[in-house]
């Protein structure tokens, strides 16, 4: 401590007359011969003066007699403060009766709790039936999970289940929303143009997933929501069989990666028996892997759950609770892995199970080989994905389309269906106008740079894209944008095809129509160019 | 003879005086009288419920605490060994039940995003002088003392107690009283800087 410090302790202390008589002489000659002495004996002194004048609460009149009635009260209570022996007396004598116990009994415990497993196991996994019902689940939605992974689970408050994973992992969403997926079952039938008995090869593939996946997620009347860790390999392979009827068609087999066609009775051959598996079961209590065979026989197998939705929803609660990482139990009868820890992982409204004792249920398949064909599987989906190519686009370009479009309880009808397609600064933008969005308009911001444009992904779905379709060199990127030399005439080629676009937009119109019902007749208004 | 009844008077007076002493109430209610216990509650417990007011600042405890002091001493107080002052005794009880307090509050507010208390202390900026309550302003910056040089200050200040009442009240040692009263009063004068003019 500094000597001055040492001396303005001392200096507080007088003022609250705490020294002895021979300090209080030494700090009262300090400060006759220091004038900063002085200084701070005003400040404490006014410090003290300041905290010892702070004016009292206002007084409690009833404080006495609330006082009087709680040791009253307390007084009533005595019985609950017994001297401390007698608790701690009880305890150790109870201590000591169960050490007796469990000397004689040591496996009791163990016992105990497995029973209560198994009785609480029995009680979250009772009655366990299908979520959806025969008529709940179409041959579309069948067909979507093929692209999206996602099943329509409520369509009145508008949520999906979203699952994904291979090998040994599964993640499991509820999202809320629609399935989103530009390739319809109808679109794919008329794209291919799929003979009478291609389509009943594709109904037969169909139907029989649309068993699979009724049965794999499950729902009881004791909140328990179960999803057959085997459905990650039914994505796989119900795109395998998807494609190996789009491979029928020559023009697509072209467009398949090596080793696809070959690789489709191993990717058939992960398509698991769906009355057994492994379950993860989800309800508000607890999270847990569990083995079972189903009995489809079953009395009340097909009963429908009461409140379905509602216990989806505390399912919901579930994976979206703000657990980083917890271990759980993989159980079932006869299951050798029985006991072994799993680990779960959640991250918004995502659970993910990492299941390394289940990768072996792969149906026989090796993992590397599982992944392996999941992968092929992933590529050759590509070719449903319409993208156009260009190896260097010079700028100036600007074309714009514009199409009246009202239809009955659209925002923004009037505003009409566009599409901008603008060059003229950097990589440039294009621009759709749509409608239906609360934001009339969304952009796609184009690359920049001397060769833009590379890798630039489209939309797809209209004939006129076939036209910058090039079944050259680059089987993995079917579609090139032929338009390179603006100024040596490609610009009237590019126009020509542009107002081929008009005419597919026109068609989707069309659709639109009858999807929302009948719009308002307008004169089109002239296309700008 | 005027004498003699001077002498009575203060024979009263001493009489009075001693029936009202901390010591004799205690005794009083060691022996079944509960009035006397009354008379020492009237007789503390506005120093009590000032004391928990500057120590934790405006909450709505205060009344809580003081209570619970209360109910502590009556448990204890035939217990009482007359070895220290009553007043030392009790505020040590009262320290002790703040500090419980306090405990509570961190506890619960790890459980909670508030803490249920209306005590947040805040020292106004200049700009709002217009209301300014030098009361409100000195409890608000002693609220903001660490409590190891709060607890001193107001046992000394506010409540009177010599530093060896305060040490035994807090359990630290005279010299620390001593040096932590004036660290206490420097960072006070620090805090109330800004409102020299006013209060200093």
């Amino acid at each position: 401590m500094r000597k001055t410090d040492k001396n303005f302790e001392d200096l507080s202390a007088l003022i609250d007359d705490e020294l002895r008589e021979d300090q209080a002489d030494i700090c009262r000659d300090k400060l006759q011969r220091s004038p900063g002495m002085r200084e701070k004996l005003t400040e404490l002194k006014k410090i003290k003066t300041v905290v010892s004048e702070l004016s009292p609460l206002p007084e409690d009149r009833y404080f006495c007699t609330r006082l009087e009635e709680r040791i009253k009260q307390q007084g009533k209570n005595r019985y609950l403060q017994k001297p401390y022996y007698k608790p701690v007396a009880s305890l150790a004598t109870v201590t000591f009766v169960l050490l007796f116990f469990f000397s004689f009994n040591p496996g009791f415990l163990g016992d105990l709790f497995e029973n209560q497993k198994e009785n609480l196991l029995e009680f979250y996994t009772k009655n366990l039936r299908p979520y959806f019902l025969e008529e709940e689940l179409s041959k579309e939605d069948v067909f979507n999970f093929a692209f999206t992974h996602e099943l329509p689970i409520d369509s009145v408050s508008g949520s999906v289940l979203s699952l994904g994973g291979s090998g040994s992992d599964l993640s499991i969403a509820i999202k809320q929303g629609s399935v989103n997926n530009s390739m319809t079952l109808n679109r794919f039938i008329e794209k291919l143009n799929l003979n009478p008995e291609q389509r009943a090869k594709l109904d037969k593939v169909l139907t029989k997933y649309e068993e699979k996946i009724r049965k794999s997620i499950l729902i009881n009347d004791n909140n328990t929501v179960a999803v057959n860790t085997n459905i990650r390999n039914y994505i796989p392979a119900l795109k395998a069989e998807i494609l190996s009827i789009a491979a029928e068609n020559k023009s697509v087999a072209g467009l398949l990666p090596a080793g696809f066609m070959e690789s489709i009775p191993s990717l058939a051959s992960m398509n698991f028996a769906e009355d057994e598996g492994a379950f993860v079961c989800i309800n508000p209590d607890t999270v847990f892997v569990f083995s079972m065979k189903l009995d489809p026989k079953s009395v009340g197998f097909n009963t429908p759950v009461v409140n379905k939705q509602e216990i989806l929803k505390n399912a919901q609660v579930v994976l979206s609770s703000d657990k980083t990482k917890y271990g759980g139990y993989h159980v079932g009868a006869g299951d050798t892995s029985k006991g072994k820890k799993f680990r779960i992982r959640t991250d918004n409204n995502l659970l993910k199970f990492d299941l390394p004792e289940l990768a072996s249920l792969g149906g026989g398949l090796p993992f590397f080989e599982m992944k392996r064909l999941d992968s092929l599987v992933d590529q050759s989906m590509k070719i449903f994905e319409p993208f156009f190519k260009v190896d260097s686009f010079p700028g100036g370009a600007q074309f714009k389309f514009e199409f009246p479009f009202n239809a009955p309880g659209i925002p923004n009808a009037g505003k009409g269906f566009g599409f901008k397609f603008d060059t003229s600064k950097g990589g440039g933008t294009l621009e759709f106008m749509l409608p239906g969005q609360d934001s009339a308009n969304f952009k796609i911001i184009l690359p920049d740079g001397k060769n833009g444009l590379p890798d630039f992904k489209g939309f797809g779905g209209l004939d006129s894209l076939l036209k910058f379709k090039d079944y050259g060199n680059e089987p993995g990127n079917p579609f090139n944008f032929p338009f390179k030399d603006f100024n040596g005439g490609d610009l009237e080629k590019l126009r020509e095809e542009m107002e081929k676009f008009k005419e597919d937009f026109n068609k989707f119109k069309e659709q639109f129509k009858d999807f929302k019902g009948e719009p308002k007749k307008t004169t089109p208004k002239p296309i700008e160019i | 003879m005027k004498d003699k009844e001077n002498n009575e008077v203060m024979q009263q007076a001493g009489n009075i005086f001693s029936l009202q002493d901390d010591f004799s109430l205690i005794k009083a209610f060691k022996e079944g009288d509960e009035a006397a216990f009354k008379d020492l509650v009237m007789r503390h417990k506005e120093k009590v419920r000032n004391l928990i007011y500057l120590n934790l600042g405006n909450t709505s405890a205060i009344d809580d605490i003081s209570q619970d002091v209360f109910v502590a001493v009556y448990r204890k107080l035939k217990q009482f060994r007359f070895q220290s002052q009553f007043t030392t005794w009790l505020y040590t009880i009262t320290m002790n039940k703040i500090r419980d307090h306090v405990r509570k509050r961190k506890i619960m507010s790890i459980f909670s995003a508030f803490s249920g208390e209306d005590n947040e202390p805040f020292l106004e900026s200049e700009n709002h002088r217009e209301d300014f309550d030098v009361n409100e302003m000195v409890r608000n910056a002693i609220s903001k003392l660490p409590p190891k040089l709060r607890e001193p200050l107001i046992l000394r200040d506010f409540e009177g107690l010599s530093y060896r009442e305060i040490s035994e009240t807090t359990g630290i040692e005279t010299g620390t009283v001593k040096s932590r009263i004036f660290r206490a009063r420097e960072a006070l004068r620090k805090l109330l800087e800004p409102w020299r003019k006013e209060l200093l």
